[in-house]
């Protein structure tokens, strides 16, 4: 029997065919994301119609702050007050945030036309959770040192506090947007955590600084550390699926 | 080339869609179907804005959701609704849509004023777009599905609401893009795309009822189309034995364009229009 190998040429066609019809596309890390989308896109261009949503957030943030912290100066035992307050109280700038840029997306008027550009609706909302998320933690690290410093406090174990409850957060909203197939959905889960978390903490706040009070510093940076290893690595899922979003 | 592979789409129990099968070679594509016969989903798996339960799309032998961005940077789309931000100016939008699709910055504004001189909206290209008719809305929407210069096009009800000034403009604009590149146009009033279109694509019953030329349709029908004038009286009793493609009153009697049934001795064959072929096909 007589066996008769492909030409050359022949496997050079093979070769480039198979090429072709199986592109090999590098996954996208992180980096690699946040990089391309702000040198080709700019966060001008990226943020483009939120403007409005964060200005928004901020004021509402701001009130609710000044407004809490006023309250929290006559309180009888402030440490306790406050390391509740801001337990409950973290997540709500990073919810607004999210829940107002998604729905200000979802209920934009170019949302088709934007599915199909290179660079979706999908792509700009993986880019604005980094960002709003890294702003939400700059914005309440500032207003927990901004309120030690006012109620003379102790800053570090509020700071660790405010910090960990926006971790725990962040971790749910990533997960929830992952996990459930509506925006929608992933929002109501989200709301029902922060407004709850709020409506606990003025319930039984007793419960709450007692359980607050039980985790050491060194815990706090520890599940810190562990939340954020969990937040990077679902986020960098939810890059990937933005890339490669398929299912509807 | 596109190649619908017996896609069906189902929305829960609801079936949309069923066993398509159809290829896009470059030229202008009609897709002609009545409202709610499955034309804006079709569109809408074309542009990967949903994809088919069964079925693949495929561009030049490769998936179209496996190419990713790869497909997206070949497409161009004009939705049924045409979505913009009012206080932008067209050429903001333009600019803004041009860097979404990936386009090199340093080009975009050359683009973009050839665009808008292409849909004859230069001279207003610094004014807020809420102060826009429909039609010069819709002139922006076809700028913007040409922006990266598409392989495939695909507008969606380009014409609605558009004046009969507008739509002549609107298909000299197709007529001159149709080279190189594939034009879907999908729509349920039939002059659109008479003049404009090479191949015409029926949908009926969630299925392909018919595809060909526009002259094959028509000459399908010949022989079959027939006129006639009656007194009004006769119309009731006329309209139970013949399909009535369409009514013509002249004072006391009715000038007739109609189909089936036995033929009247007064009747007088008539030449079929692509208007005769959809109502033949949806009556």
């Amino acid at each position: 029997m007589t066996i008769r190998y492909p030409s050359e040429e022949q496997i050079r066609a093979s070769v480039r065919e198979i090429c072709e019809q199986a592109p090999l596309t590098k996954r996208p890390t992180i980096r690699s994301f946040l990089r391309d989308m702000s040198r080709n896109l700019g966060l001008r261009q990226i943020f483009a119609g939120t403007w409005d949503v964060i200005a928004i957030c901020c004021t509402l943030f701001a009130v609710v702050g000044v407004v809490g912290a006023m309250e929290l100066q006559t309180s009888v035992d402030p440490q306790q007050q406050v390391s509740v307050f801001l337990f409950a109280f973290s997540p709500v700038f990073l919810f607004l945030l999210f829940s107002l840029s998604v729905w200000k997306e979802a209920e934009g008027p170019a949302w088709p036309i934007k599915m199909t550009c290179r660079y979706t609706v999908r792509h700009l909302m993986a880019f604005r959770v980094f960002c709003i998320t890294c702003l939400s933690f700059a914005t309440v690290g500032f207003y927990t040192l901004v309120l030690s410093c006012v109620l003379r406090l102790q800053g570090l174990p509020l700071l660790c506090v405010s910090l960990s409850s926006l971790f725990l957060y962040s971790l749910i909203q990533i997960q929830a947007a992952l996990s459930l197939r509506s925006n929608w959905a992933a929002c109501g889960l989200l709301a029902l955590w922060v407004f709850g978390n709020c409506a606990a903490a003025q319930l039984w706040p007793r419960f709450y600084w007692e359980l607050l009070q039980a985790v050491p510093a060194l815990a706090w940076v520890a599940v810190d550390a562990l939340l954020a290893g969990m937040f990077c690595n679902r986020y960098g899922i939810y890059v990937r699926r933005a890339c490669y979003a398929e299912s509807m | 080339m596109l190649k619908v592979c017996d896609v069906t789409k189902r929305y829960g129990r609801f079936t949309v869609l069923e066993h398509i099968d159809l290829e896009f070679t470059p030229g202008v594509y009609g897709l002609l179907a009545p409202n709610g016969a499955g034309k804006t989903t079709l569109m809408k798996m074309l542009t990967t804005l949903a994809f088919p339960t069964e079925g693949e799309i495929r561009y030049d032998g490769v998936e179209i959701g496996a190419m990713n961005a790869a497909y997206r940077d070949l497409l161009g789309y004009l939705p049924q609704q045409m979505g913009y931000y009012p206080n932008q100016t067209p050429a903001q939008f333009l600019s803004y849509l041009a860097v979404l699709k990936g386009m090199e910055k340093g080009s975009i504004p050359a683009r973009v004023e050839e665009l808008l001189d292409l849909v004859g909206l230069s001279d207003v290209k610094r004014k807020r777009m809420k102060t826009f008719s429909g039609g010069m809305i819709q002139r922006v929407g076809i700028a913007q599905a040409l922006l990266n210069d598409p392989k495939v096009l695909i507008l969606d009800e380009p014409t609605a609401g558009l004046d009969p000034n507008e739509r002549v403009r609107f298909r000299n604009i197709i007529a001159g893009l149709s080279k190189d590149r594939i034009v879907i146009l999908s729509t349920h009033i039939v002059s659109d795309v008479e003049s404009v279109a090479n191949q015409l694509v029926f949908l009926k019953d969630h299925r392909v009822a018919g595809e060909g030329s526009p002259e094959s349709f028509c000459r399908d029908l010949r022989g079959k189309i027939f006129e006639i004038t009656l007194p009004d009286t006769e119309l009731p009793q006329f309209e139970q034995a013949h399909a009535v493609l369409s009514i013509r009153q002249e004072h006391n009697r009715v000038h007739l364009r109609f189909t089936g049934g036995s033929l009247p001795a007064e009747a007088v064959p008539a030449e079929p229009s692509l208007e005769d072929v959809f109502l033949v096909f949806y009556r």
